[in-house]
């Protein structure tokens, strides 16, 4: 249980025992007042001015044994600062003084901003919030307050009115107790276990007291406890503890730390400094803001806002490669990733701007040695204006968290002074995922008498793509004189056939080249079973192989939550999930948030409050409480469009409306009741509170169901709600704001924190399922480990879309930036199977198979060779059978034959539901306007224009410039303070779309088409012109740039066909990018034409059959305007033409 | 949320540098008081403990005077019970809880007024030498000792006036009569604490 739990368990009891006593928590002042008495303090309500509040609204006085708390605040807020002061005597022993600064945290400890997230509150910002959860608890716990709502049936409004309450404070803890399972009460078996006495090299480890001393501590060695000794033994010596700094990687293995040291020694630890590296660079920045010429608090921001910043200076940078006018959102995300790798290695901008100019100068004539360097150029002048910026508004992003307090102490003298004696035992932990910058640090913390001590496992270095570097394991004895290194000797974690197994790998691992040989002695002896490699058929057979794995180990006494599922990506996690949970084993997996249907419900619901044509119908329509034919929603969008509707106008609009159902008219109804109280400016957290809250009340019918998919889908929706309350503000719309955030996150996957499960999910019986990354740290009795097939162990190395520039990244041999990256990746591969390998405590299986999805033979993973000897092999293993997926086709009766264009056809390939919403429900979605979509509405208008009033010849420039001019004023990005760079670009594009119609004499386009199947099909062509050999070139015109599988596509058959049936065998199909200034003929053999044509009369006979499935694709779903939407259609049949 | 170095936090540290000993025992008071700027206050007091022993530098190597200079932090710093009396701490402060309590009902007063005395908030000069005899007593110490104690610089930075810059000093303090009012006493204390200023 965590130490928010258990602050809440220990305010519910002091709960009961103050009821069982007498006192009335429906008046919650005297309910305080009177646990005060009980506990022999006095309160005082003083001015807010009185100084001993010390600036706050309440303090707590130890030595006086006394509580000031403000006058001038509600009853129930005095009782909520009371109870916050007791929490900190009940919790912390009151022999310190305290101050509560606000009146309440609107988020418990798991809700915080992106930001806030990774670098994670300071210990005493942690302490404080668990306080308030402690001070809402006892006032109002949870047990109680279900029971109010739900055998009450009191409406959140009405419980508080009665205990005069604040809404927001009855809604959060509604909130934690209707979605959040219950945890069980601590007792004592469930508390931590008598600590094991130290094994002889655990001893000796925690006992160094030598200049510089690395730890290699294999996996289940109980590192953790040695480190806690080790500092132990360093209080024990007369250490002071605020000399000594702990830091480690992730803020969970920080918590861990505290949480131990606490227990151990509650008066030192709260003078040890552990944290992790970023937040103690964020420390050293704010201690030294005026060193380094920054703002008091400088700002933190994440990747994501980071985008934003840059998206208004892209207009005016003079990109060429990375150059994206549609939807620059990617390309920023690529750049600002090798702009952090960068900071991980302390090179600030000059430096990659002059690495980046070297390489240019070195590349000479070569043609892809040019476009390498020209990318870091152009990187470099990026990194140069964001530098600027950030500096500008006073904010700081992660990579300089490290890189500057770096800079600071190797060039200030007097601040690596402050530093390095006021951190005098620096103790290190998960050594192995330090980045360049960090050691720099470190190295300069170090002077005469200072002492380092780290611990880490070069074979478990899976985070390069933070920065680490498993290198810096290696180099340590280089990186700090009269280093000495010494193994954890005992395994105390697996079976020994599972050590065996993974030391087998070990030794043939790259990381182990520069490690000590991995030799554990097996503490739990032998189990006398090997781990099991299942060869299954094809991927989905082997969902069934591990399933039948799962039930089988039941049936010998483990349970589900005993077992883990691992995957080395979230693609094939999500997969075993739903597959997992077909074969009716429950799963404790959230996934993405975004892309589960409940979540999606609850956002199409948001998004009827700010679309006038309410496309969500078509999903909200599917929901229980607004159930509704097919056909009405196809009647009902069709009249919002029809009469040009405003927001909300979808209220009204089923009453005007003749032929629609009973049902359909009932749904609406509800729907407008549900949503009565909100409109476009809504806050998302107030609205989406009331829909889970009040009606239709989505958290009551959870609460009821017990099956675990319902649990976990009420801590996807305490999640998405944890997320809507931190809301930063800003101009704009809230749920616009909102919904498009939520898009970006998706499109940056930035959304991994949303992913995790919150504490209280661990009490559910469950199968865990998790990336091998998520499982870093943590063991289960039972590990199924999928997917070892070649293509995935190891996973083929992607360069990044920004490589450093040579010479940027430090390494032994000066390998080219690219070269460095991919020695790291093929190292960092075998790592993560390591980790995988030895997560398990008890039976360890392996499974993978031997065929493609289509049929075709496929490999197993190299790796295994490496340790085959010791598994054993089941060729046929036994498989559960999932349920056949259901493919329901749309009942669609089409009034007249469909008539395609080869855009649509083009489109209905990528994505048959989307052709379906798009052109056969017609319905629209807005998409999030920034000026690039502005700038390039109005140019669309303007080439539209061109096509219909020019069919044949060219526009005088000037007519076409006066042309754009108007439609800038009336639809382009004109109050932007970039705007005259914007129409500089718009019409630099237009140019160059001119200049291509002068390729020859134009040719006055007559409709092209092509007889598919039963249907003809339109190809509707740009402009055509005559090529000086004489054959028609068809063209296409785009807006951005060429991809690499432009050809690809049906829409490029069509045209093809239909212009070669109309001009002749000769005609060629040419197309034009205005964003890269490129005309390329499209090549296409005789042979993958004629396969397309057949593909091209699947497509049409599937649209009229109405098999319109669903295909998901990472970078293309966010930015569809149908993805909150995007779903389970509703029944019926409807009729419909194109 | 933010931990942002707030003024409250500024006059701490100012007030801390202006203890006429920096030592461990007034280190553990001001931690106990504020304990959310313990950090700031170990580094500070780091600083101070430094600069005056790297003075004479060339008597000892740097790293044996550091270390000295952490000894002096050793656990002390943060033991419960700090009963030196030496230049450090006030009289009042060093006491128990239960022993406070008492004490303030002693001298009729309440835990509010006599933290305000403890924090030396009130001004020394204003306070009747009856009152402090009384307080002489019930403390086993001399007059003359505890006026010293009470003229010390305030431990906390008595102000309404977190924005000002002015050093907290002398001109921060209110009057005895003035911690009469504000300490929410019923009227029969307040009388009885009037009667000494006669």
């Amino acid at each position: 249980m965590d130490a928010a739990e258990t602050a809440r368990q220990a305010a519910a009891r002091l709960h009961s025992q103050a009821v069982a006593a007498g006192h009335d928590p429906g008046q919650p002042l005297a309910f305080a007042m009177a646990e005060v008495d009980r506990r022999n303090l006095e309160v005082y309500f003083v001015a807010p001015e009185h100084p001993g509040l010390k600036g706050g609204r309440a303090s707590f006085d130890h030595q006086a044994a006394h509580i000031l708390v403000v006058k001038d605040a509600t009853d129930f807020q005095r009782a909520l600062l009371i109870a916050h002061e007791i929490g900190h005597v009940v919790l912390e022993g009151g022999d310190r003084d305290d101050v509560v600064s606000h009146f309440n945290q609107p988020n418990s400890t798991e809700a915080m901003s992106a930001a806030e997230r990774v670098v994670d509150y300071s210990r005493r910002e942690r302490r404080e919030v668990r306080m308030d959860l402690f001070a809402r608890e006892f006032l109002l716990p949870r047990t109680w307050l279900r029971g109010l709502y739900l055998d009450q049936s009191l409406s959140r409004q009405a419980i508080a009115s009665r205990q005069k309450a604040p809404l927001e404070v009855i809604t959060q803890q509604l909130l934690d107790a209707l979605l959040l399972p219950e945890v069980p009460s601590a007792d004592s078996s469930t508390e931590a276990k008598p600590e094991k006495p130290l094994d002889h090299s655990q001893a000796a480890a925690a006992a160094k007291r030598g200049l510089a001393f690395q730890l290699q501590a294999g996996p289940g060695t109980g590192k953790t406890q040695t480190l806690v000794h080790h500092i132990d033994s360093l209080l024990h010596d007369g250490v002071a503890p605020e000399s000594i700094l702990a830091l480690t990687f992730s803020n969970k293995a920080a918590a861990e730390l505290i949480h131990r040291l606490e227990r151990k020694h509650p008066e030192a630890a709260a003078g040890i400094w552990a944290g992790t590296f970023h937040s103690f660079g964020l420390d050293v920045i704010r201690r030294f803001h005026e060193r380094l010429g920054l703002a008091e608090a400088p700002r933190l921001i994440d990747r994501s806002e980071a985008i934003e910043l840059l998206e208004d200076e892209l207009a005016r940078l003079p990109l060429r490669h990375f150059r994206n006018l549609w939807d620059p959102t990617l390309v920023l995300a690529d750049i600002l990733a090798g702009i952090s790798r960068a900071k991980d290695e302390v090179a600030d901008a000059k430096r990659y701007r002059e690495s980046a100019d070297a390489m240019l100068a070195k590349a000479g004539s070569d043609p892809d040695a040019r476009e390498r360097a020209e990318k870091c150029v152009e990187v470099a002048q990026v990194y140069e204006v964001y530098e600027k910026i950030l500096n500008e508004k006073g904010m700081v992003d992660f990579g300089d968290l490290v890189a500057m307090p770096v800079r600071l102490v190797e060039n200030d003298a007097d601040a690596r002074a402050v530093l390095a004696n006021r951190h005098r035992h620096i103790i290190v932990d998960e050594y192995q995922d330090v980045n360049r910058a960090s050691v720099r640090l470190l190295q300069q913390l170090r002077q005469p008498g200072n002492r380092i001590w780290v611990v880490g496992d070069a074979r478990q270095s899976i985070y390069r793509f933070r920065g680490a570097s498993s290198a810096n394991m290696a180099s340590f004895a280089t990186d700090f004189s009269g280093a000495e290194a010494a193994p954890l000797a005992v395994n105390y974690r697996s079976r020994q056939e599972i050590i065996t197994t993974f030391q087998a790998f070990a030794r043939t691992m790259l990381a182990s080249h520069s490690a000590l040989p991995v030799d554990l002695d097996p503490n739990r002896g032998a189990s006398g079973v090997r781990p099991k490699l299942r060869v299954a058929g094809t991927p989905e057979d082997e969902i069934g192989v591990v399933a039948a794995a799962i039930e089988d180990a039941k049936t010998t006494g483990a349970s589900y939550r005993d077992q883990a599922v691992l995957c080395v990506s979230n693609g094939r996690l999500a997969q075993f999930a739903s597959g997992l949970e077909a074969r009716g084993i429950p799963v404790l997996y959230l996934g993405g948030l975004f892309e589960r249907p409940e979540i999606k419900s609850l956002l199409a619901l948001l998004s009827l409050l700010q679309d006038p044509f309410a496309p969500a119908l078509v999903s909200v329509a599917t929901l229980d409480a607004s159930r509704m034919p097919l056909a009405d929603v196809q009647t009902l969008t069709r009249m919002l469009r029809e009469t040009s509707a405003r927001p909300l106008d979808w209220r009204r609009i089923a009453t005007a409306v003749p032929h629609i159902s009973a049902a359909g008219r009932q749904a609406i109804a509800d729907l407008a009741d549900a949503l009565s109280s909100f409109d476009l400016a809504s806050r998302p957290w107030d609205v989406l509170t009331a829909l889970v809250l009040d009606k239709p009340g989505i958290a009551r019918t959870l609460h009821g169901a017990s099956d675990v998919a319902s649990r976990m889908q009420a801590i996807a929706i305490w999640q998405l709600l944890a997320f809507a309350q931190v809301q930063p503000s800003a101009r704009g719309a809230p749920i616009r704001r909102f919904l498009d955030r939520i898009r970006r996150l998706i499109l940056i996957s930035d959304d991994r924190e949303l992913r995790q499960l919150p504490a209280a999910a661990q009490s559910i019986d469950a199968v865990h399922l998790m990336t091998i990354h998520g499982s870093k740290g943590l063991e289960f009795p039972i590990v199924h480990l999928p997917d070892l097939i070649a293509s995935k162990m190891p996973l083929p190395n992607r360069a990044p879309r920004c490589p450093p520039p040579d010479g940027l990244i430090s390494s032994a041999e000066n390998l080219p930036g690219l070269e460095v990256l991919k020695q790291g990746h093929d190292q960092e591969q075998e790592c993560v199977l390591f980790v995988a390998l030895s997560r398990a405590r008890d039976e360890l299986h392996l499974s993978a198979s031997s065929l493609q999805p289509g049929g075709k033979k496929r490999n197993p993973s190299l790796f295994l060779d490496r340790f085959t000897a010791h598994l054993d092999m089941v060729r046929t293993p036994r498989s559960i059978a999932g349920p056949s997926p259901a493919i329901e086709d749309v009942a669609i009766t089409w009034t007249t034959p469909p008539a395609l264009t080869d855009h649509q056809l083009g489109q209905f390939e990528d994505c048959p539901r989307r052709f379906f919403y798009t052109h056969v429900l017609k319905l629209g979605g807005r998409r999030s306007e920034t000026a690039f979509t502005r700038m390039h509405d109005a140019l669309q208008s303007v080439l539209d224009w061109v096509s219909e009033s020019f069919p044949a010849s060219n526009p005088e420039p000037g007519v076409a410039e006066t042309q754009l001019d108007a439609a800038w004023q009336a639809n382009g990005p004109v109050d932007h303070p970039f705007a005259s760079d914007y129409r500089r670009i718009a019409g630099e594009l237009l140019s160059y779309l001119l200049g291509s119609r002068t390729a020859g004499p134009l040719v006055e386009p007559k409709p092209l088409t092509l007889a598919l199947g039963q249907s003809r099909v339109t190809a509707v062509p740009n402009h055509i012109v005559r090529r000086a050999d004489g054959a028609v070139a068809v063209r296409k015109v785009k807006t951005g740039r060429k991809s690499s599988e432009e050809f690809d596509g049906l829409d490029y058959t069509v045209l093809l066909l239909a212009a070669r049936a109309a001009y002749g065998p000769q005609t060629v199909v040419e197309v034009v990018h205005l964003t890269s200034a490129t005309t390329t003929p499209a090549e296409i053999s005789p042979k993958v034409l004629a396969n397309r044509r057949v593909k091209a009369e699947t497509a049409v006979a599937n649209i009229r059959q109405g098999a319109f499935i669903r295909q998901p694709v990472d970078r293309r779903c966010p930015r569809c305007p149908h993805l909150f939407h995007c779903g389970a259609l509703p029944d019926g049949a409807i009729s419909a033409k194109i | 949320m933010t931990s942002q170095t707030s003024p409250a936090q500024e006059d701490v540290l100012l007030a801390f540098s202006c203890e006429n000993d920096a030592s461990p025992a007034t280190l553990a008071e001001y931690v106990r008081r504020y304990p959310g700027y313990a950090g700031a206050l170990a580094d500070l007091a780091v600083e101070l403990m430094i600069v005056p022993l790297r003075e004479d530098a060339c008597c000892s190597p740097q790293d044996a005077t550091v270390d000295r200079a952490w000894e002096t932090f050793r656990s002390s710093a943060t033991s419960l019970e700090t009963k030196s009396l030496g230049a450090a701490g006030s009289l009042i402060a060093a006491l128990p809880p239960a022993e406070f309590r008492a004490l303030a009902k002693r001298i009729g007063v309440n835990t509010l007024f006599l933290v305000q005395l403890r924090d030396r908030i009130i001004d020394a000069t204003t306070i009747p030498r009856r009152f402090v005899e009384l307080l002489a007593r019930e403390l086993s110490s001399t007059v003359s000792a505890v006026m010293d104690d009470l003229a010390r610089p305030p431990m906390v930075a008595a102000s309404e006036r977190f924005k000002s810059d002015q050093k907290p000093g002398a001109d921060k303090r209110i009057a005895f009569a003035d911690a009469i009012g504000n300490s929410d006493l019923d009227d029969e204390q307040q009388q009885k604490l009037r009667a000494f200023m006669d």
